[in-house]
C-alpha cells in the first residue's frame, strides 16, 4: 500500500515536471523568429537574434565576400545581408537559420548562416551528381 | 585457482552470451556493408548522409536504454527486487554511452551539412539535458551509502528522468528547430527511399542485438559484484551479513582482492 502510494507520487511528480518543462519551453525557448514575427515587431532592432525561413528563389546576390538574399516564410519577407560565408548546401529554396542583428534599415545583418535540411532522403536521379554543387563561397 | 576466477570462467563461457555476440557481430558487419557499399548516397547531401546509419541507431539505443531504466525502476518500486535495480543500472550505463555517441555523431554530421558542430536548438538542448540527467543518475548510484537506499533513490530518478525522452523525440515537432523532423517514426509514410530505409532498419536491428549483448554482460558483472560484496562481508565479519544488507560495491572490490 505504501509502495503503491510512493509510486503514484513519483509518477505525478514526473508528469508535473514534464508538463512544466514542455509548457515552459514552448513559451520561452524560441530558437528562431520568422519574417512574420519581425513584421509584427516582436523583436527589437539591434538585439542579437536568429531568423528562420526559406531562401526566396532568385533573391541570392553574391558581391565580393558578402551574400544578400531574402528569407521568406510564405507570408512575409526579410532581406538578409550576410558577411560570414555560407555552408555548401546553401541554395535558393533552401531552409536556413541566420544569426545576427536586425538593423534600423529593416535588413537583417547576419554573420552566421545555418542550413536546415529537410527530412527527405533519396538516391540521385540518373545523371545527377550527388551532394552539394561545389560552390563554397567562403567568407 | 581462486573461487571467483573459477566462477568467472564458467560464466563467460555461457552459450547464450556467445550466440548473442556472434549475432551482433554478423549484424554489424552486414549493416556496414549495406550502409557503405549498397545504399546510394543522398542526392542533396552526398556521401556524408551515410552517417545516418550510425547516428540514428545510436539515438534509438539511447531511447531504448532509458525506456528500460524506466520500466525496471517502476518494477523495482513495486517489487523491491534487486534484479530490477541491476537492470536499471546496466541500462543507464549503456544508455549514457549511446546518448553521448549520438551527440558526437550528430556533431560530425552537422558540421558539413548545417554549417555548425553545435547549436542550442530544442532537439540538441533537450538531448544534452538527457545525457546530464543520466550522468546524474550514475553519480547518484555512487553516492548512496546502502544498496537498498541506492536502489530506491535511483529508481525514483529513473522514473522522473524518463520524462525527457518523449520531449527529445517530439522537440522537432513541437518547437522551431534546426534539426529536421522525424523521417521514420512519424505519422504517415517514411520520407526516405526504400533502399536507404532497408539499410537503416538493418543497422537498427544490428545495434539492438549489440545492445542486448552489452546489457547481458553488464547484468552478469552486476551479479558477480554483488556476490563478491557478500563474500567479502562474510569473510570480514566471520559469518553472514548481520542485517541482510550488502555493503557498497565500490568499497568491497579492493577488499575482495586483498583477502583472496
Amino acid at each position: 500500500m505504501r509502495r503503491a502510494r510512493t509510486l503514484v507520487a513519483v509518477v505525478l511528480l514526473a508528469a508535473g515536471l514534464g508538463w512544466v518543462t514542455a509548457r515552459g519551453l514552448s513559451g520561452s525557448l524560441v530558437y528562431y523568429q520568422t519574417p512574420s514575427d519581425l513584421v509584427a515587431g516582436r523583436s527589437a532592432t539591434g538585439e542579437r537574434l536568429r531568423l528562420g525561413g526559406y531562401v526566396l528563389p532568385g533573391s541570392v546576390e553574391r558581391t565580393g565576400s558578402s551574400v544578400r538574399f531574402v528569407v521568406t516564410d510564405g507570408a512575409a519577407h526579410t532581406s538578409v545581408v550576410n558577411t560570414g560565408g555560407v555552408p555548401s548546401l546553401f541554395q535558393a529554396g533552401q531552409g536556413v537559420v541566420v544569426e545576427g542583428i536586425l538593423g534600423g534599415d529593416g535588413a537583417f545583418h547576419a554573420d552566421t548562416v545555418l542550413v536546415k535540411h529537410s527530412n527527405e532522403y533519396r538516391p540521385p536521379a540518373p545523371g545527377e551528381v550527388p551532394g552539394p554543387a561545389d560552390l563554397e563561397t567562403g567568407g | 585457482m581462486k573461487r571467483s576466477e573459477r566462477m568467472m570462467a564458467r560464466l563467460t563461457g555461457r552459450r547464450g552470451e556467445r550466440v548473442l555476440a556472434g549475432a551482433a557481430l554478423a549484424g554489424l558487419a552486414a549493416s556496414a556493408g549495406l550502409s557503405l557499399l549498397v545504399a546510394p548516397p543522398d542526392a542533396i547531401q552526398g556521401e556524408v548522409q551515410r552517417l545516418m546509419y550510425v547516428h540514428v541507431p545510436a539515438a534509438w539505443l539511447a531511447y531504448l536504454s532509458f525506456t528500460s531504466v524506466f520500466v525496471a525502476s517502476v518494477a523495482y518500486l513495486m517489487t523491491s527486487r534487486t534484479r530490477w535495480d541491476r537492470l536499471a543500472a546496466a541500462s543507464a550505463e549503456v544508455g549514457v554511452l549511446f546518448c553521448a555517441l549520438t551527440i558526437v555523431l550528430g556533431a560530425l554530421w552537422g558540421r558539413p551539412v548545417w554549417g555548425t558542430w553545435w547549436t542550442w536548438d530544442p532537439r540538441l538542448t533537450t538531448t544534452a539535458v538527457l545525457l546530464l540527467v543520466y550522468l546524474g543518475y550514475l553519480a547518484l548510484r555512487q553516492m548512496a551509502d546502502s544498496p537498498g537506499r541506492r536502489a530506491r533513490w535511483s529508481a525514483v530518478l529513473g522514473v522522473v528522468g524518463f520524462v525527457d525522452v518523449p520531449i527529445v523525440h517530439m522537440s522537432v515537432v513541437w518547437w522551431r528547430s534546426l534539426h529536421q523532423a522525424p523521417t521514420v517514426l512519424r505519422p504517415g509514410a517514411p520520407t526516405i527511399a526504400g533502399s536507404m530505409l532497408a539499410a537503416l532498419l538493418v543497422a537498427v536491428a544490428a545495434f539492438t542485438l549489440a545492445w542486448a549483448y552489452l546489457i547481458t554482460v553488464r547484468l552478469r558483472v552486476g551479479r558477480l559484484e554483488e556476490r563478491a560484496a557478500t563474500q567479502a562481508l562474510s569473510a570480514r565479519t566471520g559469518g553472514r551479513p548481520s542485517d541482510g544488507q550488502l555493503p557498497s560495491v565500490v568499497g568491497v572490490q579492493g577488499r575482495a582482492g586483498s583477502d583472496a
